[in-house]
């Protein structure tokens, strides 16, 4: 079908037989439907799913391409906005998964640990509403001002834009998504490799890793970042390549136990447990403080411009009243959930608590939207990790609460990311910021219930964690820093080298270079690698006579496609898995 | 100077990082010299900013004056297409307005980021603020084409000309006497 012929169908089957008489399709039934349907039965598997392999996938890709088979062509009537609000719907939905999965199972693995389910229930829900309305304010400084790229919400954008765009764009994104799944499929099913180790060839220890995941994603995110994204390929080669041998040739580090297998696996996980980590979350905290003061006078002109706002008023955002009514709603929620979940606490710590968890939930929604924005990659575990040790230690060793604030942390976070991604999507599109936000807020709650549920059906039935077929690897990892905490065990002078080092690196050459550095040391090298690829890629393209138009034209979709057909190979496999054993 | 600056910030971030990354305690002494050079690295970084923004203002051909063309020409442009859009096929006006997306919008947008320093956080907000929302309703106006809309189509291309053009207005009323 030739392009004039697709316009004249479109003309043809616009909303009504008179268009001009009908309003534009944007938030309708119809998307919201479709959009909790996706988002529910995407949550209970990626629930299932990462208890069982350990990570999760997003849903706005997959959700897009059903919207467009669903709206478009069994309704015959769906728009591109229309398709984005589903999308955005889908997503919101779904994303708590990685929250829930992260925290809470970890109460079922430790014995005699008492807690609330329905105050954990509660604080997730909560988690679900503050991490959208904290973001708000953020959305002109990130998308519209600093434009942050949010790969995936490129990714997304370019589905969205399919039906309109040039046949030949649709082609390169078509077929570079059925690439990357195939790779993707092959991967995940164990027929190829996930991963290439060129360090062993060349003699390299396994404290200086040089392997390179099999990730079509990962080049593709890279290569939506451009020349931006160097800085995390930098990151990871400091940590690795750097920090990681010269610390061994030091002595800095403790010599492997006697009779192990592989001593420098050894070291390289004390490396990365001990030192890489700690610091790369200090960084991500500093260099996000930092930051937040730089951008001062961006986000003050944001929340003068939110003043004014309203629904229905034609303006872009929800007004500001709802992010103050937030902060509010947050401090009591979160109050009510310390002091009634964890009763043993007290008043003091409970109202403590509740403090650093709303000033957490704003400041680490900033930190993973601004890595997501940057890289696509999101540190969420990381300072939710920080969440609960910080409450482990205000609450006097209370893990029932630290868990229920590090999954409303886990969930709030995780729902700005989504957001500000959906939000750039939109951007693309010309989907209005306020109707998105209002869909994202209406649906949130969704997500924390049908994971917490599924968590327990799970739990009911099939059982998780060690021995059995359901490992929880995740969750089991909390367990251990939580007793790792409570026997004493808290790096807190490597956090604070960190944050002194991005605060300083992003104070120094602004631009979130305190984030990215510590973003990208915490990350696999696994992934860091070819996400540096795709970024080169992208800089030796754009430097060709040409070359901004060819990115645009064609490698902008191919990249697009990378990502959403790594991603459906991530959530096919997943559903293999789930029903198939 | 940059690239001062450059081995500077990097030479800071090893040392510091190496520093706190000894176990079991912190090299504290390494600490404060890579934290020093850190500070160095980022002055000189603050002093090349400084320059050449100077040098910037100084120049009629600078990136600055280059960017002042680029969005009086969007503005152009834009204000052209609204009012030949009503004789516009919507095959046309999709097409009219995808090139509008890439050829003239998207070098502008990936210059506005790099203006944050030159015009001052708050000033560069209500200046781009206003073009990110116009160019955003241009996006509209190019989806509901591609929809087969032209009401939506026509009056989200008007309402992005209008935003870009409170853009404009900003953007003259800014104190660059050298670039107009």
């Amino acid at each position: 079908m030739s392009r004039h012929e697709a316009h004249a169908r479109a003309e043809a089957r616009a909303p009504v037989s008179d268009p001009s008489l009908a309003p534009y399709r944007e938030v309708t039934v119809a998307s919201l439907v479709l959009g909790i349907l996706v988002g529910i039965v995407l949550t209970a598997s990626m629930t299932y799913a990462g208890l069982l392999i350990g990570f999760v996938v997003p849903a706005s890709a997959i959700a897009a391409i059903l919207g467009w088979g669903l709206l478009r062509g069994v309704m015959r009537r769906g728009t591109i906005v229309e398709n984005n609000v589903n999308q955005t719907v889908a997503s919101a939905v779904n994303n708590t998964a990685a929250g829930v999965i992260f925290t809470f199972p970890a109460l079922f693995l430790m014995e005699g640990v008492s807690y609330n389910p329905w105050a954990i229930a509660v604080a997730a829900v909560s988690g679900a509403f503050l991490g959208t309305l904290f973001i708000i304010p953020l959305r002109k400084q990130m998308i519209e001002l600093e434009r942050l790229r949010f790969p995936s919400g490129i990714a997304v954008a370019e589905i969205l834009r399919t039906p309109g765009a040039s046949s030949k764009k649709s082609l390169y994104l078509l077929g570079a998504s059925v690439v990357a799944f195939v790779v993707g499929f092959l991967t995940n099913s164990g027929a190829i490799p996930e991963a290439v180790d060129l360090g062993t060839p060349l003699g390299l220890p396994a404290y200086v890793p040089n392997v390179w995941a099999i990730s079509l994603l990962s080049i593709g995110a890279g290569f939506l970042s451009g020349r931006a994204g160097l800085v995390v390929l930098a990151g990871g080669v400091l940590a690795n390549w750097v920090l990681a041998p010269l610390v061994v040739s030091l002595g800095w580090v403790p010599p492997a136990p006697e009779g192990v297998e592989n001593p420098d696996a050894v070291l390289a996980g004390t490396i990365f447990k001990e030192m890489i980590r700690p610091l790369g979350i200090g960084l991500l905290v500093g260099g996000a403080v930092a930051g937040v003061a730089l951008a001062a006078p961006m986000i003050r002109a944001a929340f003068a411009s939110l003043k004014s706002a309203g629904p229905g008023k034609g303006n872009d955002e929800l007004p500001i009243g709802w992010m103050y009514g937030a902060t509010l709603g947050s401090l009591v929620l979160l109050f009510a959930a310390a002091y009634l979940g964890a009763p043993e606490v007290g008043l003091f710590r409970a109202t403590l608590t509740a403090v650093f968890g709303t000033l957490w939930m704003w400041l680490a929604g900033v930190i993973v939207s601004q890595c997501t924005g940057m890289t696509d990659w999101s540190p969420v575990s990381g300072l939710s990790l920080l969440a609960v040790t910080v409450v482990l230690v205000i609450s006097g060793g209370s893990v029932g609460l630290a868990v229920m604030i590090g999954a409303a942390v886990c969930v709030a976070i995780g729902q700005g990311a989504d957001m500000m991604t959906d939000l750039k999507t939109g951007h693309l599109v010309g989907s209005r910021p306020v109707l998105q936000q209002a869909v994202q807020l209406a649906v949130g709650w969704i997500g924390p219930i049908v994971s917490v549920l599924t968590v327990y059906l799970i739990w009911e039935t099939m059982g998780f964690g060690p021995g059995t077929s359901i490992p929880a690897t995740q969750a089991v990892a909390l367990q251990q820093t939580i007793q790792a905490i409570q026997g004493g065990d808290v790096p807190v002078d490597k956090y604070a080298v960190g944050a002194l080092v991005g605060a300083l690196l992003t104070f120094g050459a602004g631009g979130g270079l305190g984030v990215l550095v510590g973003l990208s040391m915490y990350l696999p090298i696994d992934y860091v690698l070819p996400y540096g690829l795709g970024c080169l890629l992208a800089m030796a393209v754009q430097r060709r006579p040409e070359g901004k138009a060819f990115t645009a034209n064609v490698g902008i979709p191919i990249a697009a496609g990378f990502l959403v057909g790594d991603s459906l190979a991530g959530v096919i496999f997943s559903l293999i898995r789930l029903f198939g054993g | 100077m940059r690239l001062r600056a450059h081995v500077l910030l990097s030479l800071g971030t090893i040392l510091a990082t190496l520093g706190g990354a000894r176990l079991p305690v912190v090299e504290w002494s390494l600490v404060a010299v890579g934290a020093a050079v850190l500070v160095a690295g980022g002055v000189l970084h603050r002093l090349d900013a400084r320059k050449q923004r100077e040098a910037g203002a100084s120049s009629s051909g600078t990136s600055a004056a280059a960017e002042v063309e680029m969005l009086r020409a969007v503005s152009a442009e834009v204000e052209r297409l609204c009012e030949e859009a009503p004789a516009l096929s919507l095959e046309d006006l999709a097409d009219r307005l995808a090139a509008l997306e890439t050829r003239t919008m998207g070098p502008l947008g990936e210059s506005i980021p790099h203006r944050i320093a030159a015009m001052g956080g708050e000033r560069f907000a209500e200046v781009f603020g206003d073009y990110a929302a116009g160019e955003r309703l241009v996006h509209r106006a190019w989806s509901a084409a591609a929809d087969g809309h032209r009401p939506e189509a026509l009056r989200a291309l008007e309402a992005g000309a209008r935003r870009i053009r409170a853009a404009l207005a900003a953007l003259d009323a800014t104190a660059w006497p050298q670039q107009r």
